[in-house]
C-alpha cells in the first residue's frame, strides 16, 4: 500500500465501520450547511433587496443567519462529543496496538477533512440546487408575483458558509485531539464502561426548578396586555428554560427516589426494574431530554405563531382598516370641529366620483387605570388594570349611525369586545356615570385596538369634553410628562386601487395648511403587501427554523436510542439469566423508553398551553385579532409535530431493539 | 430417582451459512442425586460452558434430554422457561452479574420480585440468609461500592433466596483473589452441608477439591469421574491434579 494513502484509507474505513453513528452525523452536517448557506443566500440576494418591505425582511433573515450559525456550532459540537464517547474504545485499541498519539491524530485529521469535504460539497451543492426553490417559496409567501428566473450561486453566502463551517470543523478536530492527548490508552479502552454511581437527590436544585418553572408559568398566565407581554415574554421564557433543565435533571430523580421509598409500590414486578433503571436513565439523559423538550417547544411556538400570523393576515388588515383609505386629524380644541367638518366635506366633494362610504367623526382616546369601576388618570402603564378607553361623543355616534340615543349628561352606552362587563354605575375621573345600555356592535371601531382590554363609550358631548378637561388638569400636575390629550378626527373612505394615489394627493392638498394637524394617509393597498411581506418573512423563517430544530430533535433522539441500546445490552443479558423472560424485559424496557422519549413531547405541549395566553397577546400586538386562528394553528402544528416525533421514535426504537438483542 | 439426569446430550453449533459444524457436546451422560456437590472440570473448549448453559435452560441441545426432578427441560415452552428457571434454579456467575442500578439488597430481591412475592415475605427470607453469608451490613450498598468477594456472596444470596432445587455455578471463583476464593468455597461447603445441591463448573483444582464428586469433560464427553468418599481435601486435590495431568498429556486414566 502506498505510504501516503495509509491514513486516508484508515480514516475512510473507520467512518464506514462506524456508519451507524457517522452516517446521521454527516447527514446533520450536510443539513446544517445547506440551511446556513440558504438563509445567507436568500438574505443577501439582490432580489430580496428589491421586495416590498425589503428592509424588514432582510432584518428578519439576518436574525435567522445569527440563530442558525449559533445553533450549528452548538449542535455539531454536541453530536461530535457523542461520537467520540462511542469511539473511545476503538481509539484506545489502536493506541495499544502500536499507533502513537501522533498517528491517531493524523488519522483523525483525515477523518475530519473527509467529513468536512463531503458535508460542504454536498451541503452547498444541494443548497444551490434548493436555493431557487426556497426563494420561490419565500416570494410566494410574501405575495410577490413577478419572479426572476435563472440559477445563481450566491458568493457572499458561499464565503460565509465556508468560513463558519471551516472554523467549526477545525475546532471540533482540536477538541477531539485534546481529548485524546489527555487520556491513557487503558482509560480509552474502558471509556464507555466506567462504573456508574447512583445519582444523588439534589433537593435544592429541585426546589429551584419548581420555583423557576412556577415563576415562568405565573408570568405567562398573568400577563394581560400585549405591551406587557413583549417585556415579560423573555423573562418567562428564561424562567421556564431554567426550570425545565432543573426539573428534568434533579426533579425527575427526586421523584423516582420518592417512588422507590414506597416499599409497597416499588417491590412490584412492573415497577421494580422500571423505577430503578429510570433513575439511571434520567441521570444520563436528563440534559439531552431537556434539550429535546426546549427544541420541541421552540418548534411549536415558532411554527404555530408564524403560521397563525400569516393565516390571520386578512383579518388583521380588515380590523385595522375601517375604510380602505384613512387618516386622523389632531383636533386640539372643540371649536375647530365645524371648520374640520367643512374641509372634509369639500375634500370629499372634489373626489366624489372616486370614493364611496365616506366616514368622519371625532372621538377622544386614552389609556386609563381601572379600580372597582373607577377609571382614572394613570402615570404609567401597569400590568393588569390598564384599559383602552375610546370616548365617542353622542352627536358623532348619532351622525354616523343615524340613530338617536337620547343620553342624559350622566348616561352612557358602551361596547367591548374583550373586557369584562361594566357595573351599572361607574366613574370616569370625577364624574359618576350610569350605564344605559350595551351596544351590540360598533361599526366605526378600529378593532385592531381590541388587542387591549378596551371599552368604547358613547357619552353626551359635554361629558366627553368634561372628562378630557379633567385629564388635562391631571396631566399638568405631572412634571415632564407629555401627553396627547387632543381629540382625534377620523377621516376615511373606500377607494379603488387605481384611484388611491389621486385621492390621497387631492385630500392632502385640501386638508393641509390649516391650523390643525393632519396625519399621514394610510391605504390598505400599500399596507397590505407590506404586512404580507413582513409576515411572509416571519413565516418563512419559522418554517426554516422549525425544520432545523426538528432535524436536531430527530438526531438527538436517534443518538439517545443508540447509546441507550449499548448500555442496556448488558443489563438485558443479566436480567435474562436471573429469570426474566424476553417478553418481560422487552415490555419493561419498552415502557421506559416510551416514557423517556415522550416526556419531552408531553412537557413541550404543556409549555405551549402555558405560553398560549402570552403568545396570543403578543400576536395581538402584531395585529392578529382572530385568536381562533391561532388556536387551530397551534393544534395543527402540535399534531403534525407529534406524528413526526412518533415516526422518528418508531424508527429509532427498531434500531434500539436490534442493538439490545444482538447478544 | 436422581434430582438431575442428563442423557445422551449432544450439541452441534452450526456457523451461520451452514458451512462449518462444531460439535461442542458429543454424548454426555450423568446424573446428580439430591444433596450432591458436583464439580465439572475440563479445559477450555471442552464443552463445559455449553453443558452448563443447557442445564440452565439458556440453550437448547441438538439432541438428548435433561430431566430435573423428572421434568424434561428441553421441552418446556419458551414462555414458561423464565418462570421455571426462576423457581427451580439458582445461578452464580464468574463476573457476578449484579445489576449496577440496584442496591445489593434489591439485586437479591430481584428473582422474588419477578415471582410476585410480597415485600414482607422477601424481607423474612433475606434476614437469615444475609446473616449466614455475612452480608448484613452491606445490603444497602451498591455493587460498585463493595469488593469482588462481597459481590459474589450477594450473588450467592440471590441464587439461594428462591430456595432452588439446584444451584448452578459457572467459575464462581474465577474473578476472586485467593482469600475471597477460600471464603466462597467455605460458604459453598456450608450450604452443601445444609442439604443444597450444587453443580459447579470450574477450572480451579482448589475449587473442585471441595466437591463431593468431580466430573471431567474432554472433547464433549464425560471422560472420568472421582468420588470423594472419605478423602480429605488434600488427598482430593492430589487426585484431581493427577487426573488433569493425565487428561492433558493424553494418556488413559489409571483407574
Amino acid at each position: 500500500m502506498n505510504k501516503w494513502m495509509f491514513y486516508p484509507k484508515m480514516a475512510w474505513i473507520n467512518i464506514k465501520k462506524n456508519g451507524k453513528i457517522y452516517f446521521p452525523y454527516i447527514l446533520t452536517c450536510i443539513g446544517t450547511v445547506l440551511m446556513f448557506y440558504n438563509i445567507c443566500a436568500i438574505a443577501e440576494n439582490k432580489g430580496t433587496a428589491q421586495l416590498a418591505g425589503a428592509m424588514l425582511v432582510q432584518v428578519i433573515l439576518r436574525l435567522g443567519i445569527a440563530i442558525i450559525g449559533l445553533f450549528a456550532i452548538i449542535f455539531l459540537f454536541y453530536t461530535n462529543s457523542f461520537l467520540m464517547k462511542r469511539r473511545k474504545k476503538e481509539l484506545g485499541l489502536y493506541n495499544i496496538l502500536g499507533m502513537g498519539k501522533r498517528h491517531i491524530a493524523k488519522m483523525m485529521f483525515c477523518e475530519t477533512v473527509m467529513i468536512a469535504f463531503v458535508s460542504l460539497i454536498l451541503g452547498i451543492g444541494l443548497g444551490i440546487a434548493l436555493n431557487k426553490l426556497l426563494f420561490l417559496v419565500l416570494l410566494k409567501l410574501m405575495g410577490e408575483s413577478n419572479i426572476p428566473f435563472g440559477f445563481e450561486i450566491n458568493w457572499v453566502g458561499l464565503k460565509w458558509t465556508l468560513i463558519l463551517f471551516g472554523i467549526i470543523f477545525v475546532l471540533i478536530l482540536i477538541s477531539n485531539l485534546w481529548k485524546i492527548r489527555l487520556s491513557h490508552p487503558i482509560e480509552l479502552l474502558h471509556g464507555d464502561q466506567t462504573g456508574e454511581r447512583e445519582p444523588k437527590t439534589k433537593i435544592v436544585m429541585t426546589i429551584i426548578g419548581i420555583l423557576f418553572m412556577g415563576a415562568g408559568y405565573y408570568l405567562a398566565l398573568k400577563v394581560s396586555s400585549p405591551m406587557d407581554a413583549i417585556g415579560i415574554f423573555f423573562i418567562a421564557v428564561i424562567c421556564v428554560i431554567v426550570g425545565t433543565y432543573a426539573l428534568f435533571t434533579a426533579g425527575s430523580i427526586a421523584f423516582l427516589k420518592l417512588l422507590r421509598k414506597n416499599k409497597h409500590y416499588y417491590y412490584k414486578t412492573n415497577h421494580f426494574v422500571s423505577v430503578s433503571s429510570m433513575i439511571y436513565r434520567m441521570k444520563q439523559n436528563a440534559v439531552g431530554l431537556a434539550n429535546i423538550c426546549i427544541l420541541s417547544t421552540m418548534v411549536l411556538v415558532v411554527l404555530s405563531s408564524t403560521v397563525s400570523l400569516y393565516g390571520g393576515l386578512e383579518d388583521a388588515l380588515n380590523a385595522q382598516f375601517i375604510r380602505q383609505l384613512q387618516s386622523e386629524i389632531n383636533m386640539t380644541d372643540l371649536g375647530q370641529k365645524e371648520a374640520i367638518q367643512k374641509d372634509i366635506q369639500e375634500a370629499a366633494e372634489k373626489t366624489e366620483d372616486k370614493i364611496t362610504d365616506l366616514l368622519s367623526y371625532y372621538y377622544f382616546e386614552e389609556y386609563m387605570l381601572e379600580e372597582d369601576g373607577h377609571f382614572q388618570y394613570q402615570r404609567l402603564m401597569t400590568m393588569d388594570a390598564t384599559y383602552y378607553i375610546a370616548l365617542i361623543p353622542e352627536s358623532q355616534y348619532e351622525r354616523i349611525n343615524g340613530t338617536t340615543l337620547d343620553l342624559k349628561e350622566d348616561e352612557i352606552y358602551y361596547y367591548t369586545g374583550n373586557a369584562k362587563k361594566l357595573d351599572h354605575a361607574i366613574q370616569i375621573m370625577d364624574i359618576p356615570l350610569k350605564v344605559k345600555g350595551v351596544l351590540e356592535e360598533i361599526s366605526n371601531a378600529d378593532s385592531s385596538i381590541i388587542a387591549y382590554d378596551s371599552y368604547f363609550i358613547v357619552a353626551s358631548d359635554s361629558t366627553v369634553e368634561q372628562i378630557r378637561q379633567q385629564m388635562i388638569q391631571a396631566a399638568q400636575k405631572e412634571k415632564g410628562q407629555i401627553r396627547d390629550l387632543d381629540y382625534s378626527y377620523y377621516i376615511g373612505a373606500n377607494v379603488t386601487k387605481e384611484n388611491v394615489e389621486t385621492v390621497i394627493d387631492s385630500w392632502n392638498r385640501s386638508l393641509s395648511g390649516n391650523n390643525y394637524e393632519l396625519g399621514i394617509f394610510q391605504d390598505i393597498y400599500t399596507t397590505g403587501p407590506e404586512l404580507k411581506a413582513m409576515y411572509g418573512g416571519f413565516f418563512f423563517l419559522g418554517l426554516f427554523l422549525g425544520t432545523l430544530f426538528l432535524m436536531a430533535t430527530v438526531l438527538i433522539i436517534y443518538y439517545k436510542q443508540i447509546s441507550e441500546g449499548y448500555e442496556d445490552q448488558k443489563r438485558f443479558e443479566i436480567m435474562q439469566k436471573v429469570g426474566m423472560s424476553r417478553r418481560e424485559i422487552k415490555k419493561a424496557i419498552g415502557s421506559q423508553v416510551l416514557i423517556v422519549f415522550f416526556l419531552p413531547l408531553v412537557t413541550a405541549c404543556i409549555h405551549i398551553i402555558g405560553a398560549f395566553k402570552m403568545i396570543s397577546r403578543l400576536e395581538m400586538a402584531l395585529g392578529l385579532s382572530n385568536i381562533q386562528i391561532f388556536v387551530w394553528c397551534t393544534i395543527l402544528v402540535a399534531a403534525v409535530f407529534a406524528v413526526i416525533y412518533a415516526l422518528v421514535y418508531l424508527w429509532t426504537a427498531r434500531e434500539y431493539y436490534k442493538i439490545v438483542q444482538a447478544s | 430417582m436422581a434430582l438431575l439426569e442428563v442423557k445422551n446430550l449432544k450439541k452441534i453449533y452450526t456457523t451461520r451459512f451452514g458451512g462449518n459444524q462444531v460439535q461442542a457436546l458429543k454424548n454426555v451422560n450423568f446424573s446428580v442425586e439430591k444433596g450432591e456437590y458436583i464439580a465439572i472440570m475440563g479445559e477450555s473448549g471442552s464443552g463445559k460452558t455449553t453443558l452448563l448453559n443447557i442445564l440452565a435452560s439458556l440453550d437448547k441441545p441438538t439432541s438428548g434430554t435433561v430431566l430435573l426432578s423428572g421434568k424434561n427441560l428441553t421441552t418446556i415452552k419458551e414462555k414458561d422457561i423464565s418462570a421455571f428457571r426462576r423457581d427451580n434454579l439458582g445461578f452464580v456467575f464468574q463476573d457476578f452479574n449484579l445489576l449496577d442500578t440496584f442496591s445489593l439488597e434489591d439485586n437479591i430481591f430481584l428473582p422474588l420480585v419477578l415471582s410476585g412475592k410480597t415485600y414482607s415475605e422477601m424481607n423474612d427470607r433475606i434476614r437469615p440468609l444475609a446473616k449466614k453469608l455475612g452480608i448484613e451490613d452491606i445490603l444497602k450498598k451498591y455493587p460498585y461500592e463493595v469488593s469482588g468477594g462481597q459481590k459474589q456472596r450477594c450473588a450467592v444470596a440471590r441464587a439461594l433466596i428462591t430456595k432452588p432445587q439446584i444451584v448452578l455455578a459457572d467459575e464462581p471463583t474465577g474473578a476472586l483473589d485467593s482469600r475471597s476464593t477460600d471464603e466462597l468455597l467455605k460458604l459453598f461447603s456450608d450450604i452443601h452441608e445444609d442439604g443444597q445441591t450444587i453443580l459447579m463448573v470450574t477450572h480451579s483444582t482448589r475449587a473442585a477439591s471441595c466437591a463431593s464428586r468431580v466430573l471431567f469433560i474432554k472433547d464433549g464427553e464425560v471422560f472420568h469421574q472421582i468420588y470423594r468418599g472419605d478423602m480429605t481435601d488434600q488427598k482430593m486435590y492430589q487426585k484431581i491434579s493427577d487426573t488433569l495431568t493425565v487428561l492433558a498429556t493424553g494418556g488413559e486414566p489409571h483407574e
